[in-house]
């Protein structure tokens, strides 16, 4: 497990972080840094590579060249279950099917992927559930649960893995309204506790109240757009 | 942060947690144990031990349906380790009585063994396919094995190309009511084992690595690997399963490696429930217990396990093996 961040330095550093070209897809490029605590919100068009960013920080894409540093550490070509392990969660636009597994089970994964002795994993369980509202739930399986509540699952599932750094692949994505406040709420708590947050989103309305900073996708490159309009403070 | 403050979920769900799976595998562990008790005549005896080990096979399938792999093949470990036992048994040339009365011991750990290896097989051959694809491959990797079984280790065990299959095997034991308690003994360990590791931390790890492999990877877990653990794990029960049904018939053959023995598993579990450990070893053991009291014949067997899989297939076109398989999220409704 990594050491907690250099208060002074960069949680996560992305440096010249190069992806080959696929197919229809053009190269991308990122450099950003990512201090600890900050809420960064990704925008851009379907497309424009920002599952991509997220896809190479945690280690489902291999960058051609470039180097990720979290936590001043060199996690380049790491492992994706290895950089999980080292503390940056993911959660995915489409939640895992988890129909035949128990809510608490399906949150404990979490905690004993990410390597907690039992009694933590037990902790971790229980915060995950209060942030997400999803305690009464806690004994149904997965089959049990909305597409609201699936988000919700996933995001327990962030908060059970205590992690340094989670990266949330458009988390409010075909969520009406309602369902989208939930969401966006809890995405507030998870920030509320500590943990440092990329979000990826298609419309900035959505990041406005979550992100204390904002990046466009444009072109197959990372760009600063600064402080949304109404957002929090870092 | 306050958990009064936290919003409440879509829908509301009333709190409770659910039966302790050990209440459900520990009254599977007692019902072999009384039924010995009460069966006094051989054809009981009989019954109750062949049921028993059928109980033994169901419960090891439980394994691949709690980490999402609804292999159809499960009849090649059990196949494996009858086959194993017969070998073993053959070239160390042993009685009933060898090795102290041991002799049983030693070929049923010789089974489980080569369960294990075949279970590896399977799963090292199958760990990257999907569902659908790894039930296909499984089901004609037993056909495969049943072929060789019958082309080539009849020939080599019994030293001639005679056209009967089967090969003798020391029986085991003699006393019909002493094996009514010793599989009852083994069917109830076997319960006992899965309903730990289903529980446990590898058991968690095992239904994350069900959810999807990025999902399982994203979370820390090497799914991969995980999916073998379970194929070894089932294959090894299953091998045991094997060589205590080789020698309570006294003989091995090829029928053990059918579709027969391997749809019997998942039949079971489409029946007891998929995502429990109790509800398959309660049909299984139910199941053939039936089986063998009536005497129902082969061929109608396997049209009732045919009939079973159908039904389950009628009722949930996209997931046959209800909610413990698919690592393709289906699309749901509502907001």
């Amino acid at each position: 497990m990594m050491d907690t961040p250099d208060r002074f330095g960069p949680l996560l550093r992305l440096d010249g972080v190069r992806i080959r070209a696929d197919g229809a897809r053009p190269a991308r490029e990122f450099t950003i840094d990512i201090a600890p605590g900050e809420a960064l919100g990704v925008l851009g068009p379907r497309g424009s590579g920002k599952t991509a960013l997220l896809d190479v920080v945690s280690g489902f894409l291999r960058p051609e060249r470039g180097r990720i540093a979290l936590c001043g550490e060199d996690i380049t070509g790491w492992a994706a279950r290895r950089i999980a392990r080292a503390g940056v969660a993911r959660s995915f636009q489409t939640p895992p099917f988890l129909d035949g597994t128990m809510i608490d089970d399906a949150v404990a994964a979490a905690a004993i992927g990410r390597g907690l002795s039992a009694r933590r994993a037990r902790d971790a369980v229980r915060l995950g559930l209060a942030i997400t509202g999803l305690e009464p739930t806690r004994y149904r399986t997965g089959a049990a649960l909305g597409p609201a509540e699936q988000r919700l699952l996933t995001l327990a599932r962030v908060a059970a893995a205590a992690p340094l750094l989670a990266l949330l692949d458009e988390p409010l994505a075909g969520l009406a309204p309602e369902a989208a406040g939930l969401v966006v709420a809890t995405v507030r708590r998870l920030r509320e506790i500590g943990i440092t947050l990329i979000v990826t989103a298609h419309d900035a309305a959505s990041l406005r109240v979550v992100c204390s900073r904002a990046a466009l996708m444009r072109d197959g490159r990372l760009a600063e757009a600064g402080r949304p309009a109404g957002a929090p403070d870092a | 942060m306050s958990t009064a403050a936290v919003s409440r979920p879509v829908t509301a769900y009333p709190a409770g947690r659910p039966p302790s799976l050990w209440w459900a595998a520990a009254g599977w562990v007692a019902v072999p144990f009384v039924a010995a008790a009460l069966g006094h005549d051989r054809f009981a005896s009989t019954t109750l031990a062949a049921a028993a080990v059928q109980g033994l096979f169901a419960v090891s399938w439980v394994l691949l349906a709690v980490s999402g792999q609804p292999s159809l093949g499960h009849a090649l470990p059990y196949g494996a380790g009858a086959y194993a036992a017969a070998f073993v048994a053959r070239r160390a040339g042993l009685h009933a009585g060898d090795l102290g009365g041991l002799m049983p011991v030693v070929l049923t750990v010789a089974a489980a063994i080569a369960g294990g290896c075949f279970g590896a097989l399977q799963g090292r051959l199958t760990r990257r396919l999907a569902p659908a694809f790894l039930a296909v491959v499984t089901l004609a990797m037993v056909e495969a094995g049943r072929t060789l079984a019958t082309m080539w280790m009849a020939p080599v065990l019994r030293g001639g190309a005679d056209a009967d299959a089967s090969i003798p095997i020391v029986p085991f034991p003699s006393d019909d009511r002493a094996a009514a308690w010793i599989t009852a003994a083994a069917f109830g360990a076997g319960v006992l084992l899965v309903t730990a590791l289903v529980r446990s931390r590898t058991g968690v790890a095992l239904r994350a690595a069900a959810g999807g492999e990025r999902a399982a990877e994203a979370l820390g877990f090497d799914a991969p690997r995980l999916r073998l653990f379970a194929f070894v794990a089932a294959g090894t029960i299953a091998g045991t399963a094997g060589a205590l049904a080789a020698q309570l018939s006294g003989h091995v053959s090829p029928l053990m490696l059918s579709w027969q023995t391997s749809l019997f598993a998942p039949a079971a579990a489409l029946i007891g429930g998929a995502a429990t450990v109790a509800g398959p070893a309660a049909a299984g053991y139910a199941g053939a217990a039936v089986a063998q009291f009536l005497d129902v014949p082969s061929p109608l067997q396997l049209l009732v396990l045919a009939a079973v899989l159908v039904a389950a297939g009628l009722r949930d076109p996209q997931h046959l093996f209800g909610p413990a398989f698919s690592w393709n999220p289906r699309p749901r409704n509502g907001p």
